[in-house]
């Protein structure tokens, strides 16, 4: 049985209207999991340059307390 | 002269009139060190993410300014010391801020945001008496948004994968 993935494609390339920003913390939390990681651009199939831009909003929101460093899921 | 964003969060004891307070000692800074206070948004209180010098909640504001970039330090220097402040953020932007929201002239917008800018501050100080007795129950709504919003996020997360194994 063979094995085919379907191409992934980045969504910010796709959809020129969709901006990065940290203040848009909503968005943001699409791109992180329940954990608090930033998911690996190998799984969600964003662009290199995108993913940079993610990466740094992502952190810029985590210092505002916009998004946490980490989700306790214990507690949870 | 350089384009730039600032977003802060203030004590949560400082809402609506006590804001403006906080915010006018701001400006104050601000015009000692020539900068030119560009727009202000105040977001309101919210729930932080995690905890900063022991609070829950803050009160958010956005400004933009423009300021020169060698005094940009010294404002932030001063921001750190400030008690009321718990956290700022200030963010270097490239281009000017005013022009994406309206693409109308800037004549035009500075005629309107000194009419704007009284009206909100009126409501705002006949909400006080109420919005104070009601800050516990926004409060808790604000914590059940965001449960609500976390089911929807997970759900997004899980359709792709879902169409990657067929």
């Amino acid at each position: 049985m063979a094995f085919t993935s379907r191409r992934k494609i980045c969504k910010y390339c796709e959809n020129k209207n969709l901006k990065i920003d940290y203040k848009d913390y909503k968005n943001l939390k699409k791109a992180i999991t329940d954990q608090g990681k930033i998911i690996p651009r190998r799984v969600t199939g964003t662009c290199a340059k995108h993913q940079r831009e993610l990466v740094k909003a992502i952190k810029r929101a985590r210092n505002i307390a916009l998004l946490p460093y980490s989700y306790d899921v214990t507690q949870n | 002269m350089r384009y730039y964003e600032m977003l802060l969060i203030a004590h949560p004891n400082y809402e609506l009139d006590r804001l403006d307070s906080v915010m006018d000692s701001i400006k104050k800074e601000m015009a000692r060190l020539n900068m030119n206070v560009m727009d202000i948004e105040v977001w309101g209180k919210r729930k932080l993410a995690y905890l900063i010098n022991k609070q829950r909640y803050g009160s958010y504001v956005l400004v933009y300014f423009q300021a020169d970039p060698k005094n940009v330090g010294e404002f932030h220097e001063w921001m750190e010391i400030q008690s009321v402040i718990l956290h700022q953020l200030i963010v270097k932007l490239e281009e000017n801020p005013m022009i994406d929201e309206s693409e109308a002239s800037s004549e035009n917008e500075t005629k309107k945001k000194p009419v704007e800018k009284p009206v909100e501050k009126t409501e705002e100080s006949a909400e006080v008496s109420e919005s104070e007795k009601t800050e516990e129950n926004t409060d808790s709504d604000d914590s059940n948004v965001k449960n609500a919003d976390e089911p929807a996020a997970e759900e997004n997360k899980k359709e792709p994968a879902e169409s990657e194994g067929e």
